[in-house]
């Protein structure tokens, strides 16, 4: 074999191998088609001083938000049309939504509806 | 009839701001700042029963339900922490200009039926709760010197404003119909 044949042949095999470890590489990021990106996170929000804190959260399909009132009286964290409720918090307790479909949404107090926070669910 | 509940609720405003503007920072007591503060949730609780039971439209009976819920959470609150302090509420002229005022405005809601007690119960309320944020900030926050009550005072005092937007809003609405 030739000096330019043994060049061409490297050359063929260094090819194969960068385009093998590209496919290999596809097939590792790739995921199956709908599965999440991520896995579901969990939120913590708080109810402190007639506030839904923080006022404004990001989120995704699939995430849990739960909301802890740390004020003296009674509040619920309600979605418009009620499609999710946490339930009456008493002081002290929590309350749990699992968010179920894109958009954003202002909910609400039900006890205290000029309280109003907004969930962006990506 | 409707324009003698804004007058009641002037009056009352009125003591409150007089009370607030005479008093310096020394002239109650925390034992007189406690029981101003149960008297003033006391004083709405009985009123919004009467609501809950006779207004017309299902915002105010709803409006009138947190006010019993929330100002007994407020009164529970207040009991347990004089109690852990040792201090026993002590009757006073604002207390007693309050419930003097109580029983005026109740007098005159309590004839009343319909849409009419709705807009004078709603008015009263609006008026009730800028009177209580105003003492709140003229007088008794500044007059207390436990920091523990001095903190259930400021602690209280958004949901005293939370609930004048909310009857703000519910005055706006009924005036609308």
């Amino acid at each position: 074999m030739t000096a330019t044949a043994r060049g061409w042949s490297r050359r063929r095999w260094t090819i194969a191998g960068i385009a093998t470890s590209l496919l290999l590489a596809l097939v590792v990021v790739r995921r199956p088609i709908g599965a999440p990106q991520v896995a579901p996170q969990k939120h913590e929000l708080a109810i402190k001083g007639m506030e839904f804190l923080p006022a404004t959260l990001e989120a995704a399909v699939g995430d849990t938000l739960v909301w802890t009132n740390h004020d003296l009286v009674p509040h619920t964290a309600t979605a418009p049309h009620e499609q999710w409720d946490t339930g009456t918090l008493e002081q002290g307790a929590s309350g749990t939504v699992v968010l179920g479909t894109r958009g954003a949404t202002t909910y609400f107090c039900r006890l205290h509806p000029t309280m109003t926070g907004t969930v962006v669910v990506r | 009839m409707s324009r003698i509940i804004p007058t009641v609720a002037l009056t009352l405003i009125g003591l409150l701001g007089r009370l607030s503007a005479q008093a310096s920072p020394t002239n109650l007591s925390d034992a007189e700042v406690a029981h101003v503060a149960v008297t003033a949730n006391t004083i709405d609780i009985e009123l919004a029963k009467v609501a809950t039971a006779r207004a017309k439209a299902e915002t105010i009976r709803k409006f009138a339900t947190t006010m019993v819920t929330d100002h007994s959470a407020v009164n529970a609150q207040a009991a347990a922490l004089a109690a852990r302090l040792g201090v026993v509420p002590k009757d006073n002229a604002v207390s007693q200009g309050l419930n003097k005022g109580a029983e005026a405005a109740r007098a005159t809601i309590e004839t009343l039926r319909g849409e009419a007690f709705d807009r004078a119960y709603i008015d009263r309320e609006v008026g009730y709760h800028q009177a209580v944020l105003d003492a709140l900030d003229g007088l008794l926050i500044p007059t207390t010197e436990h920091p523990e009550l001095k903190k259930l005072l400021t602690d209280v005092r958004p949901a005293i404003a939370a609930h004048l937007a909310h009857a703000k809003s519910l005055q706006k609405s009924l005036a609308g119909r």
